[in-house]
């Protein structure tokens, strides 16, 4: 049934799931929702299945009209919502034929999740939904939502209830690290000091990866060896000394040292830090 | 070496062991990707080690040799005459050693279908640029130390280019949507720059 026409889209709005294991052998990153818990709580609120398709609006929102009733619930990043003009803070929102929602100002957090009741329509692609733009493939058409691009719903309804939790919008994020595979290839000065520096979310993250700026180490490894697997939580550190954290649709493999690795709950965190954001890293 | 992991990945994935969510298999590393709530790592580490002491290497069926045309036209190959002239040789003697090589694929990653291949002429090899290309086109051959490279995809990448191919390594509505398997062996065979553009797809 068709559900929602995007009038604006955002900067950067695509559907995304619970993602796309079983084929990093291949390349496939594992895609999906970058705040999986925000993603859940937004399904839960509708009933649906926790891990069915919705829509991951970045930084900027879109706008869109009904077009049949419908209900839609929002988690994660809070932004100023219009409903025909008029702000509301409801997280449920039953709207009629020819309602149409704004999503004005940021307020809180990089990412907000807007879920449709039975989910967003789209095709599986390899068992998943979520859009991976570099590959040009899943989600709508293989892209980011664009003016004019009609949603349906779905029937992906939950088999259990359950409330889960959403993500903490704070203005610096602590990630919990446990040591990464090539750990030993840093000394204990080394760690100390990439635990104790203040760490700034660079400009250029993205859905691939999030580059983390900050005092370089004074001895950096050097970052010479064999392309190694990653996934998202990866935390790699180049021979500039800034570290790469991957995310849903990062690379599968890569040749610097992992010198942590964020534990997967806190990726959450990370995928709600705004370009500038502080981030530090803890031993978990 | 890359045998014994690939064959390790084969083997992960045949056990079907329940939690066990991703094998990526890398030169001379197997990462496993899992979920705690139903393996623990004690018991995932434990049926590993006891795998790998017993040394057993699966069989990997690698498939037919894949012929690979390549277009080692300069248009097609900016960094061919780079690459020659860091290896002392002509472009010409590039082309032939890289045409006479018989690869394997050790490895699939980075992007999806891009091949990590093994046993290039020694010769050939050369360092990354000292600064990426923001585009890569799709199809292009890199060099990276000693290995060759395919772009699947159209990426940012610092391997020296050297030739580009029309076969596709990645299409999602073919099955498999992905041309080469691990371990297969890989020829390339020149082709001109009209081959290139009319290769039929």
């Amino acid at each position: 049934m068709n559900a929602l026409k995007i009038l604006k889209p955002g900067l950067l709005t695509t559907v995304q799931d619970a993602g796309r294991p079983g084929f990093m052998k291949y390349g496939i990153p594992l895609c999906g929702a970058m705040d999986q818990r925000s993603m859940r709580a937004a399904n839960s609120l509708l009933g649906n299945a926790l891990g069915a398709a919705v829509l991951e609006i970045t930084m900027t929102g879109p706008e869109f009209v009904a077009l049949a009733p419908t209900t839609i619930a929002i988690a994660g990043a809070r932004f100023d919502v219009l409903v025909n003009g008029t702000s509301t803070e409801a997280p449920v929102l039953s709207l009629a034929e020819g309602d149409t929602v704004r999503f004005s100002r940021l307020l809180e957090g990089a990412r907000a999740y807007l879920a449709l009741s039975g989910g967003v329509d789209a095709p599986l692609v390899m068992g998943s939904r979520s859009t991976y733009v570099l590959g040009a493939f899943g989600g709508f058409e293989g892209r980011s939502l664009r003016a004019g691009d009609v949603l349906n719903a779905g029937t992906d309804r939950a088999l259990t209830s359950e409330s889960p939790k959403t993500t903490p919008l704070d203005e610096e994020t602590t990630l919990r690290v446990v040591p990464g595979a090539e750990a030993d290839q840093f000394s204990a000065a080394a760690t100390e000091h990439l635990l104790d520096a203040i760490w700034n979310v660079s400009p250029d993250s993205n859905r691939m990866g999030f580059r983390l700026t900050g005092p370089a180490l004074i001895t950096p490894s050097t970052g010479s060896m064999l392309s190694t697997g990653l996934m998202p939580g990866s935390v790699q550190l180049p021979p500039d000394g800034q570290p790469i954290v991957i995310m849903r649709d990062g690379q599968t493999t890569g040749g610097y040292p992992r010198v942590f690795h964020v534990l997967s709950e806190d990726i959450d965190l990370l995928a709600q830090a705004r370009g500038g954001a502080v981030v530090r890293f803890v031993r978990a | 070496m890359v045998r014994r992991v690939i064959g390790l990945g084969i083997w992960v994935e045949d056990e079907d062991i329940a939690g066990v969510l991703d094998v990526v298999p890398a030169f001379a590393s197997l990462m496993i990707h899992f979920d705690p709530d139903v393996v623990e790592m004690v018991d995932l580490s434990r049926l590993l080690d006891e795998k790998i002491r017993s040394a057993q290497v699966e069989e990997i069926e690698s498939g037919p040799v894949l012929d690979i045309p390549v277009c080692y036209h300069p248009s097609a190959a900016p960094d061919l005459a780079e690459l020659a002239r860091h290896c002392g040789m002509s472009q010409e003697e590039v082309v032939q050693r890289h045409s006479a090589s018989a690869f394997r694929v050790y490895m699939l990653g980075f992007i999806p279908g891009f091949v990590y291949l093994g046993g290039m002429d020694d010769a050939l090899s050369c360092p990354r640029r000292a600064s990426p290309r923001v585009s890569v086109p799709k199809g292009s051959i890199g060099i990276a130390g000693n290995q060759t490279g395919i772009y699947s995809l159209e990426s940012p990448g610092g391997w020296q280019i050297i030739g580009r191919t029309p076969i596709s390594l990645f299409e999602l509505n073919r099955d498999p949507p992905f041309w080469a398997k691990h371990m297969q062996e890989i020829r390339f065979t020149p082709i001109s720059m009209d081959e290139l553009e009319g290769w039929p797809q």
